[in-house]
């Protein structure tokens, strides 16, 4: 089921990962890189090995060539694979299930994060998984460990135990569950500290309720099930419920230092990756 | 209205409590999987009506049911009541032979209202068929030769499996029939006498109508039931048409295929004849009109000659009858021509046969080859261009061919004309005896294969030296095949063989010159013929072969030819396929024998030997209604003729109430979608449901036609359980192992825990970086045990030296085979032996100490094949495989690394060792964390950096061998090939 759409899922990631990655920048500083930065003139006592002699004979002093600085963060991603996320309102195809459009996301985002010198690794409820090997980028395999990890009962917020402190964390999910327990984890991700960016995936369906008549509404998850006449009539209360919940859980990411980004899935998913690799790699920059 | 089951019209009283349960129940609420349903939970809905189905929606599901229970119970409307003449038993005759298919289903029809009413009236019937009276058709054996009175129900079910047959009408067997039971006594109250309105045909035809009429008229008054649907029509074979003498000549009978015999009627009817190939298609479409008053109408076809030689059955449109169909044989099918070929007998313009081939191309059937391979097959014209005789062999086997019934075609030539030189240049016995001996003891036809016997030398005309004009022709001879073609004015004939003058050559000749010298001359032998062109197939003697008139001369030839062998002898083709009353082409029928082939022709169709195709493929002949039916005449009428309008059969509208019900039912299912609200899932739910409502319509409708069998099963159709996919693809078997699916790196366990893991860390760390940044695809190392694990996996082995290295005999042999088989091994001291006495060359502060690292060296190699070994330098192909590397440090920078010397021929000159003290594996570790865990000495991120480019360099070496220093050559290779 998801490993048959994962190759579609990769193809499709890397290709908005490349359209993003119109907009990627370097450090803007000098350090270690392959990228050039800049000319300085040699420090006394710096090594003759490092000076350019090739830029140094066209004047009388002696230069050195700097690269740009290129320091790595790991960031780790984490995706909500519980069946709630695996739903799309719409059966035709037209809108992808929330699940495919997070596990998109997470590719795009790491294929463009690997392209600008990041380490990416895929969090699983026992620790950092191992990427598998046996395809070269990233995306193909975060797509194999992805496929491997459909299999198992996960957790819907990673514990922040497994977690090295400062390490950068991206959390894809629709974030339906019970609301303490998402609390919780998050409280215990601010306190490791896990500066974590929550990627909020919602079906329109979810916001809108496009359903008329008399209608018997289940859950994904076992949670029983509700028949409610006149679906139409509901309509804008359902809209004032869904909007108090996202500011409440605006105010709960906030207030723990963390960031949100909602993505409707009938949204392009460029846009969310470019607001999210910004969010990302803005915060990033620090040291190890 | 009669029900078949009055019983189910009980189930009305269910109607009410249909009514009760549709307003108890309201239909079920539409599911809908929803995520978020703990929001929904919040939702206070203000009114919670159980919805009511609408009235209207009550009436159309009463009135479905309704209609569903009147459909099961097997309504019958009764047909229109015949009034039957007299009383007691009734004689029904029924004419259903050949002519009686044009208007079958009216004929059934009213035979069936007719019993019908005899059974609504409780009468007995006496069921007669003409064409079936002896009791041919066999599934019906109730009416055997023997006439009895039978209820009205059998003689429906013996009326029921009728179809017209492809034959006359016995009436003379049905008179018989009818004379014994007119002297059995059985009484008799009225006859019916549904006639085809077709007089008997052929001899004795007018005899058996009359006996017939007699017969009927003795038992009682007749009512004779006359139908005007559709007169019956007949195709006749054109071959009969104009062998007959009828008037026309050869341009206007060709492309008639047939002939189209009917009754005269007084207005002009306008009908569509096809001509149908082997395989069913329609290769032609002829529109004939029929005037008024006219018995019959020529059917041209006109079609290309080798199209219509494709055709193999002709069919009235809209006349579904044996007689309207007409098969063809052997008989009109393209005659096969041999043409002998000789060396170069096909070349353009000269060739022998160049002109021949376009000439018979289209008209013949042509096969080439030498004359024996020709003879050996059934052949009916052989063309014998010039020379292609000179075998006498050849000759004497053509000469028997002829004599068995074939027509030779011969052209003059150079040959020819030489062999009469020949002949005429030994005036001495030799010659002399030979032309005794031939005209004293066998026919000189057989022994020259000549028609005419020719003078010595060939005749020019006109030519440079000569005062005589090129010939024309001259119009041909009545006698003469080619009579009726016209003669052009060019055709000249320059050149030609003469004929010895002699008293009988005019009736030899066929054609002639302006001059009287025969052009083309013939003789008969044995049953075959031999005919002699005076020219050459080629344009050199004469222009004759350039015109139209030799592609006209040579068809008439072959059609004058007798054709192939069609036995015409008592030999007996048995039946292939025959012709049903419908004109179908089927299996014979079991009842149907063989016919001698000298009968067709004269036979009439009759139940032994049905209309259709007779005898193997290669001389099939084809029985047809057409070869004994020359016109069509109306029959006296035997009784009072009536009219059959008003007979009208039983109707059962139990299905149409049925579909009805159904179709009301699923208006109903669309209209309970749209009220539980939006089509949304229209595809999921509405799908099921529409496909449940046909099921069950599709099992009511099938109990609803076999209505007056209703006790039959009721099959519940299930469909069948679609196969479930095996599940995904078979993963790698727990034997397989990993480094065999994928390309690993390994390094040797040295037993020592933290050199272990910091050399699985490095080359994670290395495999990382070649991942990203080459093609190449590595996993995850292993550790690997020589001696003990298999090798052969790894392309590159790392081995870091630690001092108390052992190396076991194993280990070393394991070793040994996989430098030999192509591995590479990395060998590490991981820091420089300072108490060792070494080079000064490679003098170095910062590296690392190892002691004893030198002597454990010497100990853990010891035995191993290592090759002569030289310093890496910047020409080395390891310096240049993915990199340009000028400096190879690890953890330690500067120290000198040693390879293979080049030049050894062994293994591609790929070195098999890289030896180092540099620490590699400390540069390249990566931690599970993704950071690098050992500082490099001197240190910088670049002494890293080049620490993974050697690593890169050196496992593309490993994975490339000399690859790269091949390349090296390439411009000059690229040169070389441009020149």
């Amino acid at each position: 089921m998801l490993a048959a759409r994962l190759p579609g899922l990769v193809v499709h990631a890397e290709r908005i990962a490349a359209t993003v990655a119109a907009g990627q920048h370097g450090r803007r500083r000098a350090g270690p890189g392959e990228t050039f930065w800049q000319y300085r003139p040699a420090q006394p006592g710096e090594p003759v090995t490092r000076i350019d002699w090739r830029q140094s004979a066209r004047s009388h002093r002696a230069y050195v060539r700097e690269t740009e600085a290129e320091i790595a963060q790991t960031v780790y991603l984490w995706c909500d694979l519980s069946p709630s996320m695996a739903w799309s309102s719409s059966q035709g195809g037209n809108l992808p299930q929330k699940r495919d459009r997070a596990i998109l996301l997470l590719l795009a985002l790491a294929t463009l994060l690997e392209n600008g010198g990041e380490r990416v690794r895929l969090l699983t409820s026992e620790g950092p998984a191992d990427l598998p090997p046996g395809a070269g980028r990233i995306a193909t395999r975060m797509a194999l460990s992805l496929s491997t990890l459909a299999d198992r009962p996960q957790r819907r917020i990673p514990a922040a135990g497994v977690l090295p402190r400062f390490a950068k964390l991206v959390i894809a999910g629709d974030f339906l569950g019970d609301e303490a327990e998402l609390t919780h984890g998050l409280r215990h991700l601010a306190a490791r500290p896990v500066p974590t960016q929550l990627l909020q995936i919602v079906d329109p369906a979810e916001r809108d309720l496009p359903y008329a008549g008399r209608v018997r509404f289940v859950g994904t998850e076992d949670e029983g099930e509700v028949i409610l006449p006149h679906v139409e009539a509901l309509r804008p209360d359902y809209g004032t419920i869904f909007s108090e919940r996202q500011e409440r859980l605006r105010a709960m990411v906030d207030g723990s230092g963390h960031t949100l980004l909602t993505h409707f899935t009938d949204q392009s998913p460029a846009m969310t990756l470019l607001a999210l690799s910004g969010s990302v790699s803005g915060q990033s920059g620090g040291g190890r | 209205m009669i029900f078949h089951s009055p019983a189910l019209l009980a189930a009305f009283a269910l109607l009410p409590a249909i009514w009760w349960l549709l307003r108890a129940r309201p239909p079920a609420p539409r599911t809908q999987v929803f995520p978020p349903i703990a929001l929904l939970r919040r939702l206070k809905p203000e009114q919670n009506d159980a919805s009511t189905p609408p009235l209207w929606l009550l009436l159309l599901r009463i009135i479905a049911v309704g209609l569903l229970i009147i459909g099961l119970a097997g309504p019958v409307l009764p047909g229109q009541p015949v009034a039957l003449p007299g009383t007691g038993t009734l004689l029904l005759v029924l004419d259903d032979g050949l002519m009686s298919a044009a208007d079958w289903s009216e004929r059934n029809n009213a035979a069936h209202a007719i019993l019908d009413a005899a059974a609504h009236d409780g009468r007995q019937v006496i069921f007669l068929r003409t064409a079936h009276s002896d009791g041919s058709d066999t599934t019906s054996g109730s009416n055997g030769a023997e006439l009895k009175a039978v209820a009205p129900e059998r003689a429906t079910a013996v009326l029921d499996a009728t179809r017209p047959a492809p034959w006359g009408d016995n009436r003379l067997h049905a008179a018989e029939l009818l004379r014994t039971l007119a002297k059995a006594g059985t009484p008799v109250g009225a006859v019916l006498y549904m006639s085809d309105g077709i007089a008997s045909g052929g001899v004795g035809g007018g005899q058996a109508d009359a006996a017939f009429a007699g017969a009927l008229r003795s038992l009682g008054p007749v009512q004779e039931i006359r139908f005007h649907a559709g007169e019956p029509v007949v195709l006749v074979s054109a071959r009969g048409a104009t062998s007959s003498g009828a008037a026309g000549s050869g341009a206007e009978t060709s492309g008639v295929m047939a002939r189209l015999v009917t009754v005269p009627v007084a207005t002009p009817r306008g009908m569509r004849v096809r001509a149908h190939s082997q395989d069913g298609g329609t290769l032609a479409l002829t529109e004939v009109t029929i005037p008024a008053g006219e018995e019959s109408v020529v059917v041209p076809v006109t079609l290309p000659s080798a199209m219509r030689n494709r055709v193999d059955m002709l069919s009235v449109d809209g006349f579904p009858s044996a007689a309207a169909t007409m098969l063809l044989d052997e008989g009109d099918r393209l005659r096969p021509v041999g043409l002998i070929s000789t060396g170069a007998s096909d070349t353009p313009l000269v060739g022998s046969l160049f002109y021949l081939h376009r000439a018979l191309g289209p008209t013949a059937d042509l096969r080439e080859g030498t004359a024996a391979s020709l003879l050996s097959q059934p052949l009916s014209v052989l063309v014998a261009p010039d020379g292609s005789l000179a075998d006498a062999d050849t000759r004497h086997r053509v000469a028997e061919w002829v004599h068995n019934g074939g027509t030779l075609i011969r052209f003059a030539g150079r040959t020819v004309a030489g062999h009469a030189d020949d002949a005429s240049d030994q005036p001495d016995m030799d010659a002399g005896q030979t032309d005794a001996s031939v005209t004293g003891g066998r026919n000189p036809v057989e022994a020259s294969l000549l028609p005419v016997p020719l003078m010595p030398a060939a005749r020019q005309l006109g030519g440079t030296m000569s005062w005589g004009k090129p010939q024309t022709l001259e119009p041909f001879a009545a006698d003469s095949p080619f009579h009726g073609l016209t003669v052009p004015q060019d055709v000249t004939v320059s050149r030609q063989v003469l004929a010895h003058p002699s008293a009988d050559l005019p009736a030899h000749s066929w054609a002639r010159l302006t001059d009287g010298t025969p052009l083309v001359t013939h003789a008969g032998y044995g049953k075959g013929e031999v005919v002699l062109f005076h020219v050459t197939p080629t344009a050199d003697w004469s222009n004759l072969p350039l015109s139209g008139l030799f592609v006209d001369m040579l068809d008439r030839l072959v059609e004058h030819a007798a054709g192939v062998d069609a036995p015409a002898d008592e030999a007996v083709l048995p039946p292939v396929l025959t012709l049903d009353g419908d004109g179908a082409l089927g299996a014979p029928p079991p009842f149907a024998r063989g016919l001698a082939a000298s009968r067709f022709g004269t036979e009439p169709p009759s139940p032994e030997h049905p209309p259709g195709l007779y005898g193997s493929r290669a001389s099939r002949r084809a029985l047809n209604v057409g070869d004994t039916v020359r016109h069509l005449t109306v029959a006296e009428p035997v009784g009072t003729v009536t009219d059959p309008a008003g007979h009208r059969p039983d109707r059962f509208p139990g299905p149409a109430l049925l579909a009805a019900a159904l179709i009301l039912l699923s208006l109903d299912a669309c209209f309970t979608l749209l009220l539980r609200g939006l089509p949304f899932s229209w595809r999921r739910v509405g799908r099921r449901n529409v496909v449940s409502v046909f099921l069950i319509g599709g099992t009511l409708l099938a109990v609803s036609g076999s209505v007056p069998a209703l006790a039959q099963g009721t099959g519940v159709v299930s469909p069948p359980r679609p196969d479930l996919p095996a599940g995904g693809p078979p993963a790698a078997s727990p034997g397989v192992p990993g480094a065999a699916l994928e390309t690993r790196l390994a390094y040797v366990v040295t037993g020592n825990e933290e050199t272990d893991a910091v050399s699985r860390e490095g080359l994670q760390g290395l495999s990382g970086y070649v991942n990203a940044r080459t093609s190449a695809v590595l996993g995850h190392p292993d550790g690997v045990r020589p001696g003990i694990d298999d090798l052969s996996y790894y392309p590159l082995l790392y081995w870091p030296i630690v001092p108390g290295v052992r190396s076991t005999p194993a280990m070393t042999s394991a070793l040994t085979s996989f430098m030999e088989h192509g591995g590479m091994i990395i060998i590490d001291t991981q820091g420089v032996d300072g108490t060792a006495s070494r080079g000064d060359d490679d003098a170095s502060g910062s590296a690392g100490e190892a002691p004893g690292s030198a002597v454990a060296l010497r100990r853990a190699t010891e035995g191993l094949p290592v090759p002569p070994l030289t310093k890496l330098n910047d020409h080395h192909v390891l310096t240049h495989t993915f990199y340009l590397l000028h400096e190879f440090p690890g953890r330690y920078a500067g120290l000198p690394v040693w390879v293979a010397r080049e030049g050894e021929a062994e293994n591609d000159d790929v070195s098999p060792v890289i030896i180092g003290a540099s620490d590699w594996a400390h540069a390249w570790a990566v931690d599970e964390n993704g950071d690098t865990r050992f500082a490099v000495i001197p240190g910088g991120d670049d002494q890293r950096r080049m620490a993974y480019r050697f690593g890169v360099n050196a496992v593309i070496y490993a994975l490339t061998g000399n690859y790269k220093a091949d390349q090296v050559h390439v411009p000059a290779i690229l040169r070389r090939l441009g020149q």
